[in-house]
């Protein structure tokens, strides 16, 4: 598979019902410009950090990331790779390709696109994010040049047998490579347009995300009475199931900590996810159920414990508090 | 005395403190870590000020607006890892505040209950609990509430009281209505709304610190979705820049200072007065700002590191730690997450975050359940009801169980922007001694001073509290209409550690006695003069309602009484 794999759009839901009855007055008074920026064109060859065997390796990475064999575009189609390879190159441009500019893209009501320019950065944000940016080059370089080494037609194999190669790797330098890749796939395939991936919006609409909603939002009849488009039902249960505590954790503010562990390791986020909920999904079923049947007792006791009892078990080290 | 403050930290405690110092005519320094990301700031009016903040996740993942965790990292461990040894387990960003001036408030969620009558005696209505060092606040709830009038004025609430229960009124009281209507209820709350009332809860339009009708020059909020975690586009959500700050600054009388990172409080050879507060810039280059008066509010973590950090030879524990409770009592909202999932897209991400509150979990309970959970009482707080999350966030949490590829992308589309909707219980958090923040032995930040080690595990009582109460919460998720099914997340049972939020409270209590407190009742520092704390290292314990409303009128309160010379 290549980058000009053809792609498949979905249809973009309600976007024409939402043009009508847009509110634009009341926002242009703070649609300013924001801080003082150069905008400086980013060729497709300046902002570059990976030769075109990595970047070709790296497409070939993130097409299983987030795969577009279902029928809707995968990171691949939306350019996920390529965001990557913005961010790799992020200080080759001024501003540094890291923060996009604000408050609106023009995708929902203003004329003028400030996510297209990016922010300056100050002392202490180039003091951190070129750190970062140089431990990303070493860790994709390193990792997709081990990759191509063990596997000198990686690119050119069929998407499972590339599965395969990844999930089967013992290379630590391509497992640190992943750790970063599954991240960034993500976020190219479903961050905004701007940072270089999601191309046209393509990596939003196959997942049914409206976008940023800015300056226009939505009217209260919008609010009040959505277009209740079904879901495919199977897919719903069988996800509950298999992936409810995650989805239950997206909901919540608490999950931002646990990202800012993970520090953008999906790796380290996963092993995170895991210890802290193992198999979580249903743990209080049982006290539900005692608490509806008006059975308090001794057993409600015993439960919690069992419950701590089993997450004392997870953990190193044992102690009363 | 002369008529002049040095205040650390520019975030909800320390813009309020500086607007009510310069309304009283002091001059004003503010030092801040972070940077200034409002474009217009102390230039034009609140309602022109600009925002370089954007309806944009991955600027979030980035940390825009917050410390890094390589140049500034915190450090953590358990209080089983503490008792057997271990130095610290986790060290990173670790889910700090945000830095930038303004604060957290620059992209908080911006939900604004008050406390309760009884949140300032559950020591005198509840007895004492083993292994926690409930106390009695040495204010209560009247003492506050004019102060809360005057924020939830300037900062501009919405909120319905005439739908508000009669308990919630009869325990915080109010002499007059929200100077705002609410919002429009999301659709995805309205079905979970639903569920809570069919098992007997109360749902009501959430107090908001957002513009529901143009107000100040600001335009009304128009349910983007986005708020927790992201500033606000079009300038509608109240927040201590463009409430406080701003308007502090432009009465001429107050200059802020930003990329501040202060290190320590100079005292007098006695030790009884702060001379000066001292700073190193971002290239590491020492200033000092000569202090008359020193407010500190740089929020419970860094407040207590500072004190600590500045230890000197009157002050050997660390600057006002006659007590030792110098950074204990560190207390963490943690949550219980409840999640339902629906067979069509609920739109969970269109309306203003989570437009509905609960109080039937706030409790206190004392029922046989609880006895038999090993406890005298639990109580619980707020619910949040009706939450969604944006794809970037649903995909890395996720891939936490389904991996990447196709089941995972599979997962994606009925991810929470779409066929999900989740609620939180707010817990409140016992506070007990060993957990503490105190200075990391080894971890040091960019500029050479150690960082601040956490230790933390939630308490008895939250476990019991998460195990009754998720339960309930649980029940009214599989209530709701057409509702799949219902999944919670009792964090205080499934971690032994820290839970990572922005709710923070503790570490430098106020109290009557010196023995057992860090400041009096004025918030100031019991054995300096002229030292106070603004910020919620002050509170003696942290009920489960959203802080920020309380940490704005009790750093109003406190700095009233420094500006009139009232505060002993």
């Amino acid at each position: 598979m290549t980058p000009d794999t053809p792609t498949t759009a979905l249809p973009w839901p309600s976007r024409r019902g939402l043009l009508a009855g847009a509110a634009l007055g009341a926002v242009a008074l703070v649609a300013l410009p924001g801080l003082p920026s150069v905008a400086v064109p980013v060729g497709r060859d300046r902002n570059r950090y990976l030769s075109e065997e990595q970047l070709a390796t790296l497409a070939a990475v993130v097409d299983r990331v987030v795969p577009g064999e279902d029928g809707t575009p995968g990171a691949l189609e939306v350019g996920a790779h390529e965001s990557i390879a913005a961010l790799l190159g992020a200080f080759r441009t001024d501003p540094p390709r890291i923060y996009a500019g604000g408050p609106f893209s023009d995708r929902a009501g203003s004329r003028v696109n400030h996510f297209e320019r990016f922010l300056p950065l100050d002392a202490y944000e180039q003091k951190a994010w070129k750190r970062k940016v140089r431990r990303f080059q070493e860790t994709y370089t390193v990792g997709l040049d081990a990759l191509a080494a063990s596997t000198p037609d990686f690119a050119a194999l069929p998407g499972p047998a590339r599965d395969l190669v990844l999930q089967s790797s013992q290379d630590p330098a391509v497992t640190a490579m992943m750790g970063l890749a599954v991240t960034h796939a993500f976020e190219g395939t479903w961050g905004a347009p701007e940072y270089g991936g999601n191309r046209d919006t393509l990596g939003w609409q196959a997942i049914g995300f409206e976008g940023d909603r800015q300056p226009r939002g939505y009217t209260e009849d919008e609010v009040l009475n959505p277009p209740l488009e079904p879901l495919p039902v199977l897919d719903v249960t069988g996800a509950l199931a298999a992936y409810g505590p995650a989805l239950a954790l997206a909901t919540s503010e608490a999950s931002m900590g646990l990202l800012a562990l993970a520090d953008g390791d999906a790796r380290v986020l996963a092993d995170r996810v895991q210890a802290l909920l193992g198999d979580a999904a249903g743990v209080l079923d049982d006290v539900a159920a005692g608490v509806r049947d008006g059975d308090p007792g001794g057993a409600l006791g015993e439960l919690l414990d069992g419950l701590l009892g089993g997450r004392d078990d997870r953990d190193t080290t044992e102690a009363e508090r | 005395m002369s008529r002049e403050a040095v205040v650390v930290g520019s975030g909800a405690a320390g813009s309020v403190a500086a607007w009510e110092l310069a309304r009283q005519g002091w001059d004003v320094t503010v030092l801040e870590r972070g940077r200034n990301l409002r474009p217009g700031f102390g230039r034009r009016e609140s309602g022109d000020v600009g925002t370089t903040y954007g309806s944009d996740e991955v600027k979030g993942y980035r940390g825009f607006g917050f410390p890094d965790g390589d140049l500034e990292p915190y450090t953590t461990r358990t209080q089983a890892e503490a008792a057997s040894g271990v130095a610290r387990s986790a060290q990173g960003a670790l889910g700090q505040l945000g830095a930038a001036v303004g604060g957290t408030t620059l992209h908080y969620n911006a939900k604004t209950p008050r406390f309760w009558k009884q949140d300032f005696s559950l020591l005198s209505d509840m007895g004492p609990i083993d292994g926690a060092q409930v106390a009695d606040w040495p204010i209560g709830y009247d003492d506050l509430s004019p102060f809360y009038d005057t924020i939830e004025q300037r900062l501009g609430v919405q909120g319905d009281r005439s739908a508000m229960p009669a308990r919630t009124l009869e325990q915080s009281p109010r002499r007059r209505d929200f100077p705002m209507p609410p919002n429009p209820t999301g659709y995805a709350a309205s079905l979970l709304a639903e569920g809570a009332r069919l098992v007997g809860m109360e749902p009501y339009p959430y107090p908001a610190a957002v513009n529901s009708v143009e107000r100040d020059g600001r335009p009304a909020c128009n349910s983007c979705g986005l708020c927790s975690g992201f500033g606000c586009p079009i300038n509608a959500r109240g927040d201590a820049l463009v409430s406080f700050l701003n308007p502090a600054v432009r009465t001429g009388r107050v200059r802020v200072i930003d990329r501040a990172f202060v290190d320590r409080v100079e005292t007098t050879r006695d030790g009884r007065r702060a001379r000066a507060v001292r700073y190193r810039d971002v290239r590491g280059r020492v200033h000092r700002v000569p202090a008359q008066t020193v407010v500190l509010a740089g929020s419970p973590i860094n407040t207590a590191r500072l004190l600590l950090m500045s230890a000197s030879r009157a002050h050997p524990g660390g600057l006002g730690n006659r007590s030792d409770q110098v950074g204990r009592n560190m207390m963490f909202h943690n949550f219980t997450i409840v999640a339902a999932a629906f067979p069509f897209d609920v739109h969970p991400l269109r309306a203003q975050s989570t437009t509905l509150q609960i109080d039937d979990l706030v409790g206190p309970f004392t029922g046989p359940e609880v006895q038999a959970l090993g406890v005298p009482y639990v109580t619980g707080g707020i619910i949040q009801l009706g939450s969604g999350g944006p794809p970037i966030n649903g995909s890395q949490l996720l891939a936490g169980f389904a991996g990447y590829g196709l089941a995972h992308k599979a997962a994606m589309r009925v991810g929470p922007h779409a066929g999900v909707a989740g609620s939180q219980l707010v817990h409140q958090d016992l506070p007990q001694a060993d957990n503490r923040v105190d200075l990391d032995p080894d971890v040091r930040d960019f500029l050479g001073n150690p960082a601040a080690r956490i230790t933390y595990s939630p308490h008895r009582h939250e476990q019991a509290a998460a195990a009754l109460l998720g339960a309930r919460m649980l029940l009214a998720h599989q209530a709701a209409p057409q509702s799949l099914a219902a999944i919670a997340l009792p964090f205080p049972i499934l971690s032994d550690g820290i839970t990572y939020t922005a709710h923070l409270a503790g570490t430098a209590r106020m109290g009557e006695d010196p023995r057992t407190s860090v400041t009096t009742a004025s918030g100031r520092l019991h054995d300096v003069e002229n030292v106070f704390v603004a910020d919620a290292s002050t509170f003696p314990t942290f009920p489960g309602f959203n802080p920020t409303l309380t940490v704005m009128a009790n750093a109003l309160r406190i700095a009233r009484g420094v500006a009139d010379g009232s505060a002993v």
